[in-house]
């Protein structure tokens, strides 16, 4: 027990220090907003993964833009500027773009209280009995009927997958 | 080969009237109970089965015979065109994809009510309704807006041919398996559909179905793998997941599915789930339909748009009406589905099949989410937005985590309840593991919180299932006093469901681990003329030699490119940017060094008649897992797949309840 814990401390003690970026160049910079915005030149993918020239041609103005100082705020708006909103790759996470991020939690907490919900019901069931099963005498009728059901279903097992 | 082109559209017309001739029959043998209405039912499935594929024939004979009269061909194809690629000028286009998707439909609807038995074949009556009033559908799309035998007033001397983006070896395997992932989920969903409207709520309806289910996920999962290796190969961006609206459409039954075949193992062993089990595969046949509406309809802006057409506003109506009748016939039978135990512990596996389910669903939610939100905001707000990589990164990339946790907890956690000792015990060893590899690869610089944490998971799940197939090895080995390779043999062919599923898992940890790689990527771009170098991480780029060459097809411009590390030489990779005179379209051909380390990949954006060129040089760590990770899934895919009836039954076997039943005497 105690080595578990440990190693869990371990391995949640190097996974916080795992943080904070190094310098980056300005072809990284360049790099890293193109996969933040949507390719004018090319339907439905990022400008890092739009293969055509003019996308080349637009990541090396905002490598030069980065290399010249130009912070990743100034560099989007530049580009939000002369091709709309959309070149956004996500929505922002204030206004009306909230409701695409909010969606996804809310998505995990409704599923995440609907399993709480149904184990605290379960657990309740279990407690008063409700969720086993009926001890119960049968009549002989009932056992005819029971004995002839189960030869029927043991026929129809032998043969019941397509 | 004689174009047969003529024989499409009159077999297109006997294969709808079989098809509605079969859709009376069966509902007339449910609803009388007669077995002689359901086998002509039966024999009318076979019979459309054999239209649809006598039009596929006539459309294939008009592709190999360059039958320009038709549209089609000449859309699609030219003489050019190699052999091979012919065929896949079969799904290159809207009408024959279509052609293609119903050809696969008719054919598993004439086997599975051909091989329907014992309790199933009580269900055959409603499945085959079910299954003939979606084939009418899509062969009436057939004959109206989607006909793949237009004829032109004028017969052109050539065809504009393929796009260049789909002669590949990999289209002629992507599509047909996607669509047979896509199409084959129609068997389960039709058997459930038999099973609510019929009142024949037992376990037949799923245990019936699920190598059907089996294969159609499977054909799916493999089909997803080949469409990135494809995008990685083809598309000349240094990745495999774009999380383009066409992708996301076949990844959302994916998750649905997964999740389904996971759940309905809980109600084969303790009965429960059962609203939520036949929920679950109406909304991935829904799904799996709806991935079909949104490729063909162009209502997003996709890279997958060589195939959008006019069918779009079918669908719509088509998957409106599917969607509330299953909700209806699901509501209706709700006290027929009621669960027959409940949950013993949280400390269970049903509990984590329970968690994981919930979040598979959640994923599949976020995607389709994402993937219509630009449509719902330009609606509500009149503002056009993009919801792109970045978006379902963050939101997909935690559930993915949690889900590969669940992955290593419940092979760890027995079926009803487990002691929290021995639950710890058992998770020693993994959590050791995770932490350990955390801490060297913390310790030699990785600093992306996210691929740590996935490398740290995924350690911890392998060392999981290892040990589960390390414990049931010992015991075999012990038991036949046999080596260990005999001893795991004979531990997986014994409970092919079992150990088929850890090894599907450990292939999905593989694939997790090629992706988490991509937190070291490196990329760098240049212009570039013979003679010059430049560095790309490790690698020294030298550009040797500039060619031109040309077929009928295409002219190639190809560089050769030495590359170098430390001054040793490593390989010489010949990127080429081609220009296809059919199309009038230039294509980057890269190339790519695959090693389990890294991928070292180039592509050529632009090239001058000097050779000078617009380089991308990327390298991608780690990605060769992702392809080792599918190849492990697709052999897991095959122990399932090979579970023999008997052993399906004995798997199925309801875990015995802590108070039986007492009859009395």
């Amino acid at each position: 027990m105690k080595a578990l814990v440990l190693g869990a401390l371990v391995m949640a003690a190097l996974l916080a220090g795992a943080t904070g970026a190094s310098a980056e160049s300005p072809q990284d910079a360049a790099n890293d907003i193109s996969a933040q915005v949507m390719s004018p030149f090319c339907p439905g993918v990022t400008l890092g993964e739009c293969p055509s020239q003019e996308a080349v041609d637009l990541r090396n103005r905002i490598a030069t833009w980065a290399g010249r100082g130009d912070s990743r705020a100034t560099i989007m708006n530049r580009l939000v500027a002369q091709y709309g909103p959309q070149v956004r790759a996500a929505p922002p996470k204030s206004g009306t773009g909230l409701a695409a991020w909010a969606a996804p939690a809310v998505a995990v907490l409704a599923g995440a209280s609907v399993l709480l919900w149904l184990l605290v019901r379960w657990s309740r069931a279990r407690a008063s009995g409700a969720g086993e099963p009926e001890i119960t005498e049968i009549t002989g009728e009932d056992r005819a009927r029971l004995d002839a059901e189960l030869a029927s279903w043991r026929a129809g097992r032998e043969g019941a997958d397509t | 080969m004689r174009s047969l082109a003529g024989l499409g559209r009159p077999s297109l017309v006997a294969a709808l009237l079989l098809a509605l001739v079969a859709l009376g029959f069966y509902i007339a043998g449910a609803l009388r109970q007669r077995d002689d209405l359901t086998a002509a039912g039966r024999r009318a499935s076979y019979s459309a089965a054999g239209f649809v594929g006598l039009a596929t024939l006539a459309l294939v004979s008009a592709l190999y015979a360059h039958d320009f009269s038709l549209a089609y061909v000449t859309d699609y194809s030219s003489r050019s065109l190699s052999g091979g690629y012919m065929l896949s000028a079969l799904w290159g286009g809207m009408e024959g994809s279509l052609l293609f998707w119903t050809l696969l439909l008719t054919v598993f609807t004439a086997v599975a009510v051909a091989t329907a038995s014992g309790r199933a074949a009580r269900l055959v009556a409603g499945a085959g309704a079910t299954l003939s009033g979606i084939a009418a559908f899509f062969i009436l799309l057939l004959l109206a807006p989607a006909n793949p035998f237009v004829r032109l007033a004028q017969t052109p001397a050539d065809g504009h041919g393929l796009n260049p983006l789909l002669q590949s070896p990999g289209m002629l395997i992507h599509p047909p398996l996607l669509y047979t992932g896509f199409v084959g989920f129609s068997i389960p969903f039709a058997f459930a559909i038999s099973a609510l409207v019929g009142k024949r709520l037992n376990d037949a309806w799923f245990t019936s179905t699920r190598r059907w289910t089996l294969f159609a996920w499977s054909a799916l999962s493999i089909g997803i793998v080949l469409g990135g290796a494809w995008a990685y190969t083809e598309l000349g961006w240094g990745g495999y997941w774009a999380w383009d609206p066409v992708e996301n459409a076949s990844f959302l039954p994916w998750l649905t599915a997964t999740a389904y075949l996971h759940s309905v193992v809980i109600q084969e062993k303790r009965r429960m789930l059962k609203v939520w089990n036949v929920s679950l595969i109406v909304l991935t046949y829904v799904l799996a339909v709806f991935g079909t509406f949104l490729t063909r309809s162009g209502i997003l802006s996709s890279i997958h748009t060589f195939s959008e057409g006019p069918v779009g506003k079918w669908f719509l109506p088509f998957l409106g009406i599917m969607l509330v009748a299953s909700l209806a016939v699901i509501v209706w039978r709700l006290d027929s589905l009621k669960s027959e135990h409940t949950l013993d512990s949280l400390l269970s596996r049903e509990s984590t099949f329970l968690a994981q389910n919930i979040l598979l669903v959640a994923a599949a939610f976020t995607i389709l989410w994402g993937t219509i939100y630009p449509i719902i905001a330009e609606t509500f707000t009149g503002q056009r937005v993009s919801v792109g990589p970045p978006f379902f990164d963050s939101v997909f990339i935690p559930i993915a985590l949690a889900i590969v946790v669940l992955m290593g907890i419940g092979p760890l956690i027995s079926w009803r309840r487990m002691s929290k000792e021995r639950l710890l015990a058992m998770a020693r060893p993994p959590v050791i593991a995770g932490a350990v590899v955390a801490g060297v690869l913390a310790a030699t610089g990785l600093r992306s919180l996210g691929a740590l944490l996935a490398f740290a998971l995924c350690a911890f799940t392998a060392v999981a299932i290892l040990g589960e197939f390390a414990r049931g090895s010992s015991g075999a080995r012990r038991r036949d006093a046999t080596g260990w390779l005999p001893a795991l043999a004979t531990t997986i062919a014994r409970n092919r469901r079992r150990y088929g599923g850890y090894i599907v898992h450990l292939g999905v940890v593989l694939v997790v681990i090629g992706i988490a790689g991509s937190a070291w990527r490196t990329e760098r771009q240049a212009v570039v003329k013979p003679g010059d170098a430049m560095r790309v991480g490790a690698y020294t780029l030298t550009y040797a030699n500039f060619t031109e060459d040309a077929t009928p097809e295409k002219l190639i411009d190809k560089a050769d490119i030495r590359v170098t590390r430390g001054g040793s030489y490593v390989t010489t990779l010949s990127p080429q940017r081609n220009f296809h005179f059919a199309q009038q379209q230039p294509q980057s051909e890269v190339a790519i060094r695959s090693t389990p380390v890294d991928d070292l990949y180039l592509v050529i954006t632009s090239i001058d008649k000097k050779g000078t060129a617009a380089l991308r040089a990327f390298i991608n760590p780690l990605t060769w897992w992702i392809w080792a990770g599918a190849v492990v899934m697709a052999s897991g895919m095959g122990v399932l797949l090979t579970e023999r009836a008997g052993a399906r039954a004995a798997a199925a076997a309801p875990v015995p309840q802590r108070q039986p039943v007492t009859v009395a005497k």
